[in-house]
């Protein structure tokens, strides 16, 4: 059974801490541009949950700094005082990476929102953290260029919660992640100094600094610009959304499209409820009552994308695909993404509250793990809607549920938890996109072992040795987690009988 | 080349992680990971090691499922072995480095950052791997990342490590991402200055054309190779299109084949140092290849030394090779240096003879960030053990006792 | 927007309010309903369009972070205190996060609750108070306003207003009076003493009998449009009715929260609309419109008029949603002109009407319809918000002329006239501004007002305010 190793309890105990005193708030205010400093209790609990508000916790101050100097200023004077800090985007993180600490500040990034250059030849932009993804396209859009990362949540979520999560999105499957279009950062340290990560050479020597801060959930330090590198617009985009009788056999298309050496720019899979979600939410076409749909898209020089394209539909009828919609012109395009990428939050069209999952499993076992999903749910008895990137076998799973009806939201927690751990098992992740966060700190555990947690925490500890950059978050401590977090305790669904294992 | 002759030097070619990890567990000492020892030479000269490790034996296929596109080596697998394997089922590495013929190996690709040509449109091997195994100096082992393609869970370890030059310790096995090989490829060339290539480099960017390779090399007088990849109908679409960006259908040469084959293998050797040849690369924003190359040719004249360039323009990255006496190259490449680093870009020692070390600093002026990587340093290989040296300044050896040094 | 907190406390800490009536700091008349409340996922897909998020990006001045502070307030773990109400008081009532939000949130249910709360169980400041009073005590009255247009005109013509601005005087008056010095539309006499007749027969063949809301501010500053709007509907085959006894239909104070006014005003109107027999009841300004479809749930509680009230709502349609339905049989003639169409927030995202004033516009042979660049962000109109928060409400108007600008139309259309107001404040020369009606109308009768007004302004002039907006 797996426990905490000596070393990992030392480097994640949490170091004594100074309070928010009335004098540290002076403090802040003189540094910060006016109106950047809420205080208000009322106000301040407005920033106690992110996109997951499951967990809450007030702050005890929230700075809205305006610039780079004014963020290591700020975050200088958290280091000197011993005051813990978690950096904000726009709040939109699933996983609860952005949730405050306690007697700690949030440092919110939503007044840095100016596209600083844009670099039309050498197909770069450089941005402050606060401009939402979609807006770095929509700025650059009339020099045929975007940024590819396109997180569902683009129209509202920031690049620097982006960089903080290296989001992905439903084109990653061909382009990548945030750390595939991501040159250089501006980095703001936890001490406060102000370091550049990266540069113009896409070559840096030595240990790759900014791979490492990407994707690290705010852990490491405060991201206050950021290079990104713009794609220029495909020539040719083609979208079709195909129906297919069950899961299954969408999971055999893609199987086949991968197999036929297509790399489509999108494979996404939605099943009936999440269908019947998005039809409600936007009316984006797709079939109410069919089983399962297929959103493929391919991208790319004309004359390929058309060969392919062919080849894509012939797959899809081989297997035995019902109905096959050709969006016929940008707007019905623009259409069926608006339909899938508001999924998530049309699920309160259908149920009062839902989990949302982000497992990951190797895309051949897509068919049987929806299958298993199906059996577990069923056992739970509660509805659960599928909507996932079928490309890279990233499955948002949605455990539907009433938290009116007394203990559902249990259940259905362990309903979601269990998900997961069938992802984990199958060889997959805890999380595709959305992060560890608070949510799943104590599932770490489930893909890695105390050697390797150790070595993340002497990594974090190199960059936060006094541990007051978003603590709690990524890695288990055992104050969140217990003191043993075997990765092979029986789950309380599991002792019941009403799920087991593969 | 081979930079470590002495004989008193032990060599352990451990079979297993569990011996690897024993075995660096078990001896003191200064380190030295190595592969096929093909880039011993970049970056600093570390100093002699009580130990060289080399991942010879660790290169077996851990786990390879076509179907999920993604595979897992011990990091010792020859990038050639792995590219013959994985044909048989039409799918390949996106790599093409210039050391994959010498026997380069996954791990020590990973290590020193090595690429090719096709870069421009599958990414480094940065972009590409999704998992590794990391034993640390003290024999603790470490995983990073994972098997699937998409994963976010923990620190990004693997990418951490991409460059890192064995000084964090040794990759012991490697899990990566795949391509399928593309149905078809051509390849049209045209004959010009490398000014003239980086503004044609440019164009081809904001073009639709999506060119999967842009290299430039000193070849008959200037050659400005372009490859295309794709279905056999997209490949043959984009001749037109391209053509004409090149400059119309006159200079511009298509090949294929065997013929386009060896376009590749004489522009790839413009990155391999000749004997006694140092070579340094530049990484700068793609728009400035033209005075990367003006700059070359100043330092060059001033300082008496004969040098050569390869460009891959559309990266911003151009290789540069010297030869001359050592004092002449030291100050051509530290003239080259200053002009680079003056517009916002970088040049990097790679092969050199031994004695253009006093000349010239190989790893150049540390970063903003080089308190980071030494308080990163000195929490994984706290007695800085692995190849102390290699970094040069950027790391001091021995790695001093206090735990943290920013400024 | 905030400051340091006074008290010395050395940790924040919540202040508990306790009432123990189930609904927190608010009364039990209808406060926001915890259904609605529960229905907000937090994921946050109405911060890019909400103006005061993007205006300052503070989350308790977002739709979600007021759902929050409404939550925070039913549980009775705020007090409501100028902070609390502050955040409610920034609210635009645009609508826009409704149009935005994935789940169905109701926020226009929600903030029409929380407004009467605030109005009755909060004091404002005297001068605010003054403020508001005097703003409601003249807009619904199409009387005073004649005599406000006429003391205004004097005023202008006079040579008082250019010598305010020249000496500066003008700057010595507080923010909100400036903004009603500068809001203040030219009216054309001629104009004050016109009534839309009673009943104006169809063109032809009659198709269907409509009612006509006449509006307040409309029917005083810019009686051309209801002109127009009688033009059109007659040639296009409708009887026009409108009931001479109509007052204001209470748009303005539900959307300030004054409930019982607001009431008041529903009651008559529908009373004014009961002794005609109509079809449809048109609206051409979208503010007036919102809220007549609203009636219903308005007077939900009052045994007399629910069921009245709601059927009055059933019939009302915005005047570009009648003839979209009806399809065009008057002829056009073309008006070869780019046009920007501005989405008024109580047409597009409180009514859901967009497709319709574009797809009539698009009628006109000639006329090239584009959209605006942030168009689902407010102008900064808004009712009174302009008048009473001139400060955001002027980086909203500039930035929405931004917008208007980056298309460089010739001319603009809009469907209500505080935005035409507001846009044309901030506009740093002449462009021709019109209601969709007036297009309809001049191209039915074979006259091009864009290239008219074109003409007649020659070079753009700098200051706006002077100039004779279009045929505004």
């Amino acid at each position: 059974m797996t426990t905490y190793t000596e070393e990992y309890r030392e480097l994640v105990a949490e170091t004594p801490r100074g309070a928010v005193t009335a004098a540290f708030r002076e403090e802040v205010a003189a540094v910060v541009s006016p109106g950047g400093l809420i205080s208000e209790p009322a106000q301040l609990h407005t920033y106690e949950c992110d996109g997951l508000t499951g967990y809450r916790v007030t702050p005890a101050l929230v700075v809205l700094p305006a610039t780079t100097e004014e963020v290591a200023a700020v975050v200088r004077l958290c280091a000197r005082h011993r005051i813990p800090f978690v950096a904000r985007g726009a709040g939109t993180g699933l996983s609860g990476g952005a949730l405050p600490v306690a007697d700690g500040i949030v440092i919110g990034l939503a007044r840095m929102r100016k596209m600083l250059s844009v670099d039309v030849d050498n197909q770069r932009a450089v941005v402050q953290p606060g401009v939402t993804n979609a807006g770095i396209s929509a700025a650059v859009g009339g020099h045929d260029l975007y940024f590819a990362p396109d997180p569902s949540s683009q129209i509202v979520c920031t690049i620097g919660g982006n960089v903080a999560e290296n989001s992905g999105g439903a084109h990653c499957l061909k382009y990548g992640f945030t750390t595939n279009h991501v040159l250089a950062l501006t980095f703001v340290t936890p001490d406060g100094d102000v370091v550049t990560l990266g540069g113009d050479s896409t070559d840096q020597l030595g240990p790759d600094l900014r791979a490492v801060v990407l994707g690290s959930e705010g852990t490491l330090g405060i991201v206050t610009e950021i290079t990104v590198r713009l794609l220029r617009r495909p020539e040719a985009v083609r979208t079709l959304v195909a129906d297919f009788p069950d899961a299954e056999q969408a999971g055999n298309a893609v199987s086949d499209l991968v197999a036929a050496g297509i790399v489509p720019a999108a494979v996404e899979m939605l099943d009936e409820l999440a269908i019947e979600a998005c039809e409600k939410a936007v009316q984006a076409g797709y079939t109410l009552g069919s089983p399962a749909a297929l959103v493929v898209e391919l991208d790319g020089v004309e004359a390929e994308v058309e060969e392919e394209f062919e080849r894509v539909q012939e797959i899809c009828r081989r297997n035995a695909s019902t109905h096959i919609r050709i969006a016929g012109d940008p707007v019905e395009r623009a259409k069926v993404w608006k339909g899938r990428k508001a999924a998530f939050a049309a699920m309160g069209r259908i149920s009062p509250d839902y989990f949302v999952q982000d497992g990951v499993i190797p895309r051949t076992k897509l068919g049987s793990t929806l299958t298993r999903i199906r059996e577990m749910s069923d056992a739970a008895g509660l509805r659960v809607a599928n909507v996932f990137h079928a490309g890279d076998g990233n499955l948002h799973p949605l455990v539907l549920y009433d938290a009116a009806v007394p203990g559902q939201a249990e259940q259905a927690e362990h309903l979601a938890t269990a998900i997961v751990e069938l992802c984990v098992e199958q060889g997959g992740s805890i999380t595709g996109e959305h992060g560890v966060g608070s949510d799943k700190a104590c599932s770490m555990v489930k893909m890695f072992g105390p050697d390797d947690l150790t070595v993340m925490a002497r990594i974090r500890a190199a960059f936060d040795p006094q541990g007051l950059c978003n603590p709690g978050k990524v890695l288990p401590t055992p104050r969140l987690c217990g003191e043993r977090p075997g990765p092979y305790r029986p789950h309380p669904l599991e002792s019941a009988g009403i799920i087991e294992r593969l | 080349m081979t930079l470590v002759n002495s004989t008193s030097v032990a060599v352990e070619r451990p079979e297993s992680v569990t011996e690897a990890a024993d075995l660096l567990r078990g001896t003191d000492g200064p380190l030295l990971f190595r592969g096929a020892g093909t880039k011993q030479a970049w970056a600093g000269r570390p100093v002699e090691p009580a130990l060289v490790v080399e991942t010879g034996r660790l290169s077996s296929v851990l786990a390879y499922n076509p179907a999920d596109m993604t595979v897992a080596v011990g990091a010792g697998m020859p990038l050639r072995d792995l590219q013959d394997l994985l044909g048989e089922k039409g799918q390949w590495l996106a790599l093409d480095p210039s050391t994959e013929s010498a026997g380069a190996t996954v791990g020590g690709l990973l290590g020193t950052g090595d690429s090719g040509p096709r870069r421009l449109r599958y990414g480094a091997l940065r972009d590409l791997v999704i998992g590794v195994t990391l034993v640390l100096s003290d024999g603790t082992v470490a995983r990073g990342g994972g098997t699937v393609i998409k994963n976010v869970a923990g620190y990004d370890l693997p990418k951490l490590l991409y460059g890192s030059l064995g000084t964090l310790g040794l990759v012991a096995e490697v899990v990566l991402r795949l391509h399928p090989r593309p149905a078809a490829t051509a390849t049209a060339t045209v004959q010009v200055p490398v000014d003239e290539a980086g503004e044609l480099a440019l164009r081809l960017a904001a073009s639709p054309l999506e060119p999967a390779a842009v290299d430039w090399g000193d070849v008959d007088g200037g050659l400005l190779a372009v490859r295309f990849e794709g279905t056999p109908a997209g490949v043959e679409g984009r001749r037109s299109a391209a053509g004409e960006l090149l400059g119309g259908a006159a200079g511009v040469e298509w090949r294929t084949g065997a013929d386009e084959e060896t376009v590749w293998q004489r522009l790839a050797e413009g990155h391999r140092p000749e004997e006694e040849e140092t070579l340094a690369v530049a990484g700068t924003l793609p728009g400035r290849t033209a005075d990367v190359a003006w700059a070359l040719s100043e330092a060059a004249e001033a300082s008496g030394v004969r040098t050569a360039l390869a460009s891959r323009p559309a990266l911003g990255l151009h290789t540069a090779r010297f030869a001359g006496a050592p004092a002449a190259v030291g100050a051509a490449v530290t003239a080259w240096r200053e002009r680079v680093l003056a517009m916002g870009g970088s040049v990097l020692l790679r092969d050199r003879p031994a004695a253009v070390d006093a000349e010239v600093d190989a790893v150049g002026p540390p970063p903003s960030s080089v308190g980071l990587l030494r308080s990163l340093h000195r929490r994984l290989d706290p007695h800085g053990r692995c190849a102390p040296g290699r970094l040069g300044s950027w790391l001091p050896h021995p790695a001093p006792g206090e735990d943290r040094d920013r400024s | 927007m905030t400051d340091i907190s006074r008290d010395e406390d050395q940790r924040v800490s919540v202040q508990p309010v306790a009432i123990g009536n189930g609904a927190g700091v608010f009364d039990l008349h209808h406060p926001p309903s915890d259904e609605l409340i529960s229905d907000c996922v937090h994921c946050g897909f109405c911060l890019p369009t909400c103006p005061t998020y993007a205006l300052w990006g503070e989350e308790m001045d977002s739709p979600r972070g007021r759902i929050y502070l409404m939550k925070l307030g039913k549980e009775g773990k705020v007090p409501l205190d100028d902070t609390y109400t502050q955040h409610f008081d920034m609210c635009l009532g645009c609508m826009a996060c409704v149009t935005a939000c994935p789940s169905g949130v109701q926020y226009d249910k929600l903030i029409e609750a929380v407004r009467p709360q605030l109005e009755r169980n909060r004091r404002r400041s005297l001068t605010d108070r003054l403020f508001r009073g005097m703003i409601f005590a003249l807009f619904p009255y199409p009387s005073r306003l004649r005599v406000a247009a006429v003391l205004g005109e004097l005023y202008r013509r006079l040579g008082l207003r250019s010598l305010l601005h020249r000496t500066g005087l003008v700057s010595l008056l507080p923010r909100r009076l400036q903004a009603v010095e500068a809001l203040m539309p030219p009216a054309k006499l001629r104009h004050l003493a016109t009534r839309t007749p009673a009943v104006t027969l169809a063109v032809g063949t009659t198709r269907r009998r409509v009612g006509f809301l006449t509006g307040c501010v409309q029917r005083v500053f810019f009686a051309d449009v209801n002109q127009a709007t009688v033009r059109v509907l007659t040639a296009e085959g409708c009887e026009v009715v409108a009931p001479p006894t109509q007052r204001c239909c209470g748009a303005l104070s539900e959307h300030a929260g004054r409930e019982p006014e607001a009431l008041d005003r529903a009651r008559g109107l529908i009373d004014a609309f009961a002794e005609v027999e109509v079809d449809t009841i048109v609206a051409n300004v979208a503010g007036c419109g919102s809220t007549l479809k609203e009636y219903g749930r308005l007077l939900r509680d009052d045994p007399d008029y629910a069921d009245r009230a709601a059927a009055f709502s059933a019939k009302v349609q915005d005047v570009s949603e009648l003839l979209a339905e009806l399809g065009p049989v008057a002829e056009r003639h073309p008006i070869e002109a780019r046009l920007a169409y501005h989405d008024a927030c109580h047409l597009g995202h409180a009514q859901g009407v967009r497709s319709q004033p574009r797809d009539v516009l698009r009628t006109i042979p000639g006329l090239q319809v584009t959209d605006i660049p942030e168009a689902e962000i407010c102008c900064g109109s808004a009712g009174i918000y302009n008048l009473v928060h001139p400060e955001p409400a002027e980086e909203l108007g500039r930035r929405k002329v931004d917008n208007v600008l980056s298309v460089k139309p010739d001319a603009l259309a809009t469907a209500n006239p505080g935005c035409l107001l507001q846009i044309r404040r901030y506009w740093p020369g002449e462009l021709p501004m019109f209601h969709p009606v007036e297009l309809l109308d001049a191209s039915i009768r074979g006259v091009d007002p864009i290239a008219a007004a074109t003409a007649r302004s020659g070079r753009p002039r700098l200051d706006a305010r002077t100039a004779e907006p279009g045929s505004f």
